[in-house]
C-alpha cells in the first residue's frame, strides 16, 4: 500500500503539467462555488439584518391576539412581570417596550392613516437602528413629551415640515377617544416607502398618555445576541411566559415578506449552484477521464511487469484523491480568499439605487461572506466527486491487455 | 488539404479522446445557455405579470390626468386617438379606460380604491384581466350595475359574489355621486397591489356615474413587441403631438421593474462570467492534456518529415472539428434542455412549499430560448477552443522528433 501511495505520488509530480490541468480543473470550480455562494449568502444576511434592524427586531412579546389585529385593547396588563424575566436569558441583547396604535394624523386640511409607535428613546437605540435614518431634525429624548418623529413620506402627505404641528386622534384603552398635539422633532428617510409612510414615533410616556395605558405597553421587541439563537431564545420565552395569554414572534413572522424574499433567494442559489455544480464536475470529470486515457502506454508497461489489474485501480484512484486534496486546498484558499477580499471592499450596486429600494432591505452594497458549513459541504462534495470521476476510467484501465495497450493499439 | 483530412482521420481515430473534450466543451455550453435561458424567462414573467393584467405596453391619456385622476381631465377626441393606434402597425390591440379614484362602501366598512372603467370584450384582447377572476364572471358589455373586484378587497370590505356595493365618485361635473353596483366577479392574480386596491366596471358604467358621457380617461394598448415600447411611444407622440397628451411606456410606468430586472441582470452577468471561465479551463484542460500526451505520435509524424507549422495546422484543424461538434452538441442539449422545462416548468414552490404564495405566479418558472443567448455563448466558446489549442500545438510543433519519439 505504502508503495503505491509513493508510486503514485511520484507520477503526479513526474507529469506536473498533467497534475497541474487537473488540480487547476478542481480548484477554479470550487473556488467559484465558494465565490458564488458566498455573494448569495452575503446578499441574504444584508436584507435580514437591515429589515430586523429598522423596526422589527428578532423577536417580539406581545399580549395573545395582538399581532393579528394592532388594537390597543390588547395591550399588556402588566409588561413588568414580563420585563422582570428577560435579564435572566443570556441569549438576550437588547429589548425595550412599545405601544404600537394605528391613528389617524393631521395637519390643516390634509389627514392620513398611519401608525403610532411610542417608544422608550434611550433603550430603543440599541434595539432598532430607525434612528439613524433621521434626516432632518433630531430623533427622540427619553424627556419629550410633545416632540413626534415621522416618516418622509407621510410628510409630504400631509405637506407638513420640521417644528409643525400634527393633530393625533385615535381609539384609547378606555374607549374614550384619544387626542393630542405634537411638534415634529425629526423627519426620517429610509427610502423604502413601507416605512417612510407608514410609521410615527413619540415616546412612550407621550403615547401611554394618548392611549390611557399608563404603567403598560402593547409589546416588547428585542435583539439577540445573534440571529442563529433565536429559535432557541423563542423557545426559552415560550417556556418562561403562558403561550394562553402571550405570544411570542420571531422576525419569521413579524416581517413575512422578508422570510418569503430569503426562501426565494435560497431556491434560486440552490437552482444556480447545483447547475454551476455540474458545470464544474463535467470539468473535473473531462480532465480526469483524459488524463487516464492518454496513459494506456504507461498502464500497459506497468502491467506488463506484472502489476495486476486491481493494483492498477488503486493506484490511479491513489493519485486522484492526492491531486483532489491539492485542488481542494487550493481552491478553498482562492475561494475563501476572493470572498473575503470583496467582502471587505463590498460590490458596489449603487447604479441600481431605485431597485435596491423595493427589495426592502438590502442596501446598494453587497458584501459577500464566508460561511464554514458551506466551505466544508462543497469542499467534500467536489473532492468526492474528483475521487468517483477517476473510478470509471481506472477500472477500464485495468482490463487492459499489456501488450496491446503497449503498442498503443488499445483505447480505454 | 491533407491536414484536413489527417485531422478528420485522428478525430475519428481515436473516439474516447473526442468524445472527452466534445463532451467538455458540449455539456458546459448546454448548462450555461440553461441558466441564461431560466433567468430570461425569469423576466419575461416578471414583465408580463406586471403589465399583463393592468398596464399593458403603452397608455395614452390626458396631459396631468395621472397626477390625481381627475374626471375633468378626461381624453380630447378619443376618436383620433383609436383612428392613430389602429394606424400603427406595432400596435397589436387597444382598448379605451375610465380610470378615477373611488370610495367603495359595504354594509360594513369603506375603502378608497382606484376604479376602472372597461369595455370588458376590447379589453380581453389586450390584458389578461379576464383571466384573473377566480369567483363569480368576467364583465359582460352590457352589464351597467355589476362590479368586479380584487379578492383582498372584497375580503376587507367583507362582500362575496352577488352583494351589493355602493360606489362613491367625484363627478366630472364637480358633483358627488353615489350609486349601488351587485358584484359580479372576484380578481385573484396573487400581486399584493392589485388585488388589494383595484375594481373594475363597465365603461358605459363608469361613464354615466362619472357623467362623462361618451368621453374616456385612457387608452391602454398592446404591442406585438413589448421591447419596442419606446420607438412605438415616439411614433406615438408624433402622430398625436405632445402638448395635449401624456403617452407612457410600461417602462416609463414601472422604471423600479425596469431597474430590479437591471440589478439581477449584473448578478447574473457576474455569475455567468465565472461560469464561462469554469468551462474554459475545463476545455483548455482536455486541449491541452490531448496535445501533451500525444507527444509521441506527433515525433513520428515530424520524424517522417512534417513541419513544426504543419503541425500547428493539424491540431488546428482538429479542434475546429471538436470545436464544432461540441457548439452543436451544446445547442442541441441546451435547446432540450430548455424546452421540457419550458413546457413543464421549473416549480419552486416543489423546492420551497412556502413559496406557494409568491405574488403573481413567480413560483414556477419556464425558461425561455432568446436566439442571441444561444448564439453569442456558442460563438466565444468555440474562439476559446481554437486559441486555446494554439498553445499546445506551437509546444507539438518545436518538440525534437528523437526526443518525442522516446517519450513515455
Amino acid at each position: 500500500m505504502s508503495s503505491f501511495i509513493k508510486i503514485a505520488w511520484r507520477n503526479i509530480f513526474r507529469n506536473w503539467r498533467r497534475s497541474l490541468f487537473t488540480i487547476a480543473a478542481i480548484s477554479v470550480g470550487l473556488a467559484a462555488l465558494i465565490f458564488i455562494w458566498g455573494f448569495m449568502d452575503g446578499t441574504n444576511e444584508q436584507m435580514i439584518d437591515n429589515s430586523t434592524s429598522y423596526l422589527s427586531g428578532h423577536l417580539q412579546i406581545h399580549k395573545k391576539g395582538f399581532h393579528k389585529d394592532m388594537s390597543i385593547f390588547f395591550a399588556l396588563d402588566n409588561p413588568q412581570a414580563v420585563l422582570s424575566k428577560l435579564p435572566a436569558l443570556k441569549e438576550i441583547k437588547n429589548y425595550a417596550q412599545r405601544i404600537e396604535g394605528q391613528a389617524l394624523f393631521s395637519a390643516g386640511e390634509k389627514t392620513a392613516g398611519a401608525v403610532l409607535v411610542g417608544v422608550e428613546p434611550e433603550k430603543e437605540i440599541k434595539v432598532t437602528t430607525l434612528w439613524q435614518a433621521v434626516k432632518t431634525g433630531r430623533y427622540l429624548e427619553p424627556a419629550d413629551t410633545s416632540a413626534i418623529v415621522i416618516g418622509s413620506a407621510l410628510a409630504e402627505r400631509l405637506k407638513i415640515s420640521l417644528g409643525g404641528e400634527v393633530a393625533v386622534l385615535t381609539q384609547a384603552a378606555d374607549g374614550s377617544l384619544g387626542a393630542a398635539k405634537y411638534k415634529v422633532a425629526g423627519i426620517y428617510s429610509t427610502g423604502t416607502d413601507t416605512f417612510d409612510g407608514v410609521y410615527a414615533f413619540i415616546t412612550l410616556p407621550a403615547a401611554q398618555d394618548l392611549y390611557a395605558l399608563w404603567g403598560r405597553s402593547t409589546g416588547i421587541v428585542m435583539t439577540a445576541q445573534n440571529r442563529s439563537v433565536v429559535p432557541r431564545l423563542k423557545k426559552s420565552l415560550a417556556g418562561e411566559l403562558d403561550s394562553q395569554r402571550f405570544e411570542v414572534l420571531d422576525w419569521w413572522a413579524l416581517i413575512p415578506e422578508i422570510a418569503m424574499s430569503f426562501v426565494l433567494h435560497e431556491v434560486s442559489a440552490s437552482i444556480i449552484l447545483t447547475v454551476v455544480f455540474l458545470i464544474v464536475a463535467i470539468g473535473i470529470l473531462n480532465t480526469i477521464l483524459m488524463s487516464v486515457v492518454e496513459r494506456v502506454r504507461e498502464f500497459g508497461v506497468m502491467m506488463a511487469l506484472g502489476t495486476n489489474g486491481r493494483q492498477v485501480v488503486l493506484l490511479v484512484i491513489l493519485e486522484s484523491i492526492l491531486l483532489g486534496a491539492v485542488g481542494i486546498l487550493i481552491g478553498g484558499g482562492l475561494g475563501v480568499l476572493l470572498t473575503l477580499l470583496t467582502g471587505r471592499t463590498g460590490l458596489d450596486f449603487s447604479r441600481y439605487g431605485k431597485a435596491m429600494e423595493v427589495m426592502p432591505g438590502i442596501g446598494a452594497v453587497i458584501y459577500p461572506i464566508v460561511r464554514l458549513d458551506r466551505l466544508a459541504f462543497l469542499a467534500i462534495l467536489i473532492f468526492f466527486f474528483a475521487v468517483l470521476a477517476a473510478v470509471y476510467p481506472a477500472i477500464k484501465a485495468a482490463r487492459l491487455k499489456p501488450v496491446a495497450a503497449i503498442r498503443h493499439m488499445e483505447t480505454v | 488539404m491533407i491536414f484536413l483530412k489527417m485531422a478528420w482521420r485522428n478525430v475519428l481515430r481515436r473516439p474516447s479522446r473526442t468524445l472527452i473534450t466534445v463532451s467538455a466543451i458540449g455539456f458546459g455550453l448546454a448548462l450555461f445557455v440553461f441558466l441564461w435561458a431560466l433567468a430570461d424567462g425569469f423576466y419575461a414573467q416578471l414583465v408580463d405579470n406586471s403589465t399583463g393584467f393592468y398596464l399593458g405596453h403603452i397608455q395614452v391619456s390626458a396631459r396631468g390626468f395621472r397626477v390625481e385622476y381627475d374626471p375633468k381631465l378626461s381624453l380630447p377626441q378619443p376618436e383620433r386617438i383609436a383612428d392613430v393606434l389602429k394606424s400603427n402597425n406595432q400596435v397589436q390591440s387597444f382598448s379605451p379606460r375610465i380610470e378615477t379614484q373611488a370610495f367603495l362602501n359595504s354594509a360594513a366598512k369603506s375603502t378608497g380604491v382606484l376604479l376602472t372603467g372597461i369595455d370588458p370584450e376590447n379589453e380581453a384582447r389586450v390584458t389578461v384581466l379576464s383571466t384573473a377572476v377566480k369567483e363569480g364572471e368576467y364583465l359582460g358589455a352590457e352589464d351597467g350595475q355589476s362590479i368586479i373586484l380584487g379578492k383582498k378587497l372584497a375580503e376587507k370590505l367583507g362582500v362575496g359574489v352577488g352583494e351589493k356595493l355602493v360606489v362613491t365618485v367625484s363627478a366630472a361635473d364637480g358633483t358627488l355621486a353615489q350609486e349601488a353596483f351587485r358584484v359580479k366577479g372576484i380578481l385573484e392574480t396573487g400581486i399584493e397591489s392589485f388585488d388589494n386596491y383595484f375594481a373594475f366596471v363597465t365603461l358605459k358604467g363608469a361613464q354615466r356615474i362619472l357623467a362623462l358621457e361618451n368621453n374616456v380617461t385612457s387608452f391602454v394598448a398592446a404591442l406585438k413587441d413589448k421591447t419596442l415600447a419606446d420607438k412605438t411611444s415616439q411614433e406615438l407622440k408624433t402622430a398625436l403631438g405632445q402638448d395635449r397628451y401624456d403617452i407612457q411606456t410600461w417602462e416609463e410606468i414601472m422604471p423600479i421593474l425596469v431597474q430590479m430586472i437591471g440589478l439581477f441582470n449584473l448578478v447574473l452577468n457576474i455569475i455567468l462570467g465565472i461560469v464561462f471561465v469554469v468551462i474554459a479551463i475545463g476545455i483548455a484542460n482536455t486541449i491541452m492534456m490531448s496535445v501533451i500526451e500525444r507527444t509521441r505520435e506527433f515525433g513520428i509524424v515530424m520524424a517522417i518529415g512534417t513541419k513544426g507549422s504543419q503541425v500547428v495546422r493539424l491540431i488546428i484543424f482538429e479542434t475546429v472539428f471538436l470545436g464544432l461538434f461540441g457548439v452543436l452538441l451544446g445547442n442541441a442539449a441546451g435547446s432540450l434542455l430548455i424546452s421540457i422545462f419550458g413546457k413543464f416548468g421549473l416549480n419552486l414552490s416543489g423546492l420551497a412549499p412556502s413559496l406557494k404564495t409568491l405574488p403573481g405566479a413567480m413560483a414556477v418558472i419556464y425558461p425561455k430560448i432568446v436566439l442571441q443567448h444561444l448564439v453569442i455563448p456558442s460563438l466565444i466558446l468555440f474562439a476559446v477552443t481554437v486559441i486555446i489549442a494554439f498553445y499546445p500545438s506551437m509546444k507539438a510543433a518545436r518538440l525534437k522528433p528523437v526526443e518525442a519519439i522516446r517519450f513515455v
